[in-house]
């Protein structure tokens, strides 16, 4: 259409110059004919003849010169319209003097420099679009097969994470055991800290209580001793005593000797004797009576003496068993000392195992609110991977859909290429120009 | 052993004894020993033993400057085998005999007492034991043993001691 526009102008143009030429030809022929020919009418006659004549022959050669351009440039725009950009337009028979034609020749071969051109990118277009569109569709089936192997991870993380879900659960149900657990050791250390202030307190209460036992152990010991010292005076005293009586009793018995042999001698004397005898007799029978007190008396003391002695005996023994008491009081006393810092030592470990078990069962609180935090996020990471499996299955589907549309695009780059195939921009070898 | 020669019934007072072994009780009778053989009654000092001395006599001691031969007679009049020393154990030094056998004592057991004639009633002889008398004071019977036969008795075991030695001497 364009086409058709350009030569209408130009054939206007065309016409407008002959008409010019003519006319200035018709101008021109009557005052070279006013010269030449006198009459009028075979001037007019002339002229008209001269004006047909020439108009004609002019007319004749622009419109032949007109049309050969124009068919040129018809046959040229045919060979566009079939494809062939190959060739520019080289008008047969090219004017002087540039004329529209020309230009027209000239703007369609810029048209044509700029259809090659576009041509060209477009060919250039369509193979990078079929390239671009095979890589696309490989991408597509690429991203397909590893939509599928995120959907397999996805739905792998979607199962691991409902097994983590379970696994926290229990995590959970065993750390709240555990911290009921250490609840319960928490109750039972606090218990075992009273326990072991109050064994503390009782074994400070026995050994003060022991010591005052050991006071008034010392006192009896002292009592003991006191009359054992005493006890053992009266033995001293007794043997002091006995030893009196054996002098007495040897006085007794030497009193006695010396009233027998006295009586003796009085016997002997006969009558003049007979009254000392009587005497001595009584001093004899006195000695003996003596000597018998004495004897009773010694037996006394020695019974006395033995009594002391056993009682001496049994004050020592006494005193050793109370030593020996006393010993074991103070070694019990000792191990109530020893038991009250043990004790009180356990009270401290106790107490620093409740505080310990205290802070554990805090931090067991504090693990059961993360546990039930990590549950949540896993519950969350389940439900996330369930949105992102079906996520992934959309995402696939439209990847389905991308690479069923690469294809069509393939399809329809490859249907360009084919279109654009048809324009041929170089010249075949051994086909020279329009 | 001879019988030794009976005396009869002394008029004096008796010095009562016991023997070793013998019981202390006062209802027994006891020994007893006419108080004119006796000189004193001697408390028991260290005796010195006696060489090759006959078995009834237990040694010798000294007293005021004399020396007196003491002897047991428990074994002779009691059957007695071993002397028996007690707190109230004396020694009755007797007056010297006829017989040539020094100062002799006798070891007894305890001096119970000394019983006047008056108190006292003769009995017969005492069978057997050839030593003496038997005198009586109230239920108790009281063997009163004569000085003489009690010497001659020692001074024979002396004698036959000597007579064995020797025999022995001449033999060996």
């Amino acid at each position: 259409m364009a086409a058709y526009i350009v030569v209408q102008r130009v054939l206007r143009i065309k016409l407008a110059v002959g008409f010019f030429g003519i006319s200035i030809l018709s101008a021109v022929v009557p005052l070279v004919a006013k010269t030449f020919v006198t009459d009028s009418a075979l001037l007019w006659g002339l002229t008209v003849l001269g004006v047909l004549v020439f108009g004609g022959l002019g007319s004749t050669l622009l419109s032949s010169s007109l049309t050969r351009n124009i068919q040129t440039l018809s046959q040229f725009a045919s060979s566009v319209s079939r494809g062939d950009l190959s060739q520019y337009v080289k008008l047969s028979k090219p004017s002087t003097v540039p004329d529209e034609v020309d230009t027209l020749a000239n703007s369609i071969n810029f048209m044509l420099d700029n259809l090659r051109e576009l041509v060209a990118h477009i060919q250039r277009t369509a193979r990078a679009v079929a390239d671009s569109a095979r890589d696309l569709s490989r991408t597509a089936e690429g991203v397909n097969a590893s939509t599928e192997e995120v959907t397999g991870s996805i739905q792998q993380i979607a199962k691991g994470a409902e097994l983590q879900a379970q696994l926290v659960e229990r995590a959970s149900k065993i750390i709240s055991h555990i911290a009921s657990g250490i609840e319960n050791t928490a109750r039972a250390a606090e218990d075992a800290a009273v326990a072991s202030n109050d064994t503390a307190g009782a074994a400070q209460s026995g050994s003060h209580m022991g010591k005052l036992a050991v006071d008034k152990l010392r006192k009896v010991f002292e009592k003991i001793e006191d009359a054992g010292d005493r006890v053992l005076r009266f033995g001293e005293q007794s043997k002091e005593i006995g030893n009196i009586v054996n002098v007495i009793t040897k006085l007794s018995q030497t009193t006695n000797l010396l009233a027998l042999n006295a009586a003796i001698e009085a016997a002997r004397a006969g009558e003049y004797g007979r009254g000392f005898a009587v005497v001595a007799d009584e001093i004899r029978k006195l000695a003996e009576n003596s000597s018998k007190s004495a004897d009773q008396i010694a037996e006394l003391i020695h019974a006395n003496m033995a009594e002391s002695d056993n009682a001496v005996v049994a004050m020592r023994e006494s005193t050793e068993e109370l030593a020996k008491g006393r010993e074991d009081l103070s070694a019990i006393i000792q191990s109530l000392e020893n038991i009250t810092v043990t004790a009180q030592k356990g009270a401290d470990v106790v107490g620093q195992i409740s505080h310990i078990t205290r802070e554990q069962l805090e931090g067991a609180g504090e693990m059961v609110k993360a546990i039930e935090n990590i549950s949540s996020v896993a519950q969350s990471n389940a439900s996330m991977s369930e949105s992102a499996s079906r996520a992934i299955k959309k995402n696939s589907a439209s990847m389905q859909a991308m690479a069923s549309s690469a294809v069509e695009l393939t399809n329809l780059s490859h249907e360009l290429q084919a279109v654009v195939t048809r324009f041929r921009l170089q010249p075949e070898r051994g086909q020279g120009g329009a | 052993m001879s019988l030794g020669v009976l005396r009869g019934p002394t008029s004096g007072p008796v010095l009562v004894f016991e023997l070793g072994g013998e019981s202390a009780d006062d209802e027994r009778g006891g020994f007893g020993i006419e108080l004119a053989s006796v000189v004193q009654v001697l408390e028991p000092a260290a005796l010195t033993l006696v060489p090759l001395a006959p078995a009834m006599v237990l040694g010798i001691m000294s007293h005021r400057g004399r020396i007196v031969t003491v002897i047991d007679p428990a074994p002779l009049l009691r059957g007695a085998t071993k002397p028996v020393m007690g707190p109230e154990t004396r020694i009755v030094l007797l007056r010297q005999g006829q017989r040539q056998s020094g100062n002799v004592g006798l070891l007894v057991a305890r001096v119970r007492e000394i019983v006047p004639a008056s108190e006292m009633k003769d009995s017969e002889v005492s069978p057997g034991s050839g030593t003496g008398w038997v005198a009586q004071r109230g239920r108790r019977l009281i063997n009163v043993i004569e000085v003489e036969p009690l010497l001659e008795t020692l001074v024979r075991a002396f004698e036959a001691n000597a007579k064995s030695r020797g025999a022995q001497g001449v033999t060996e």
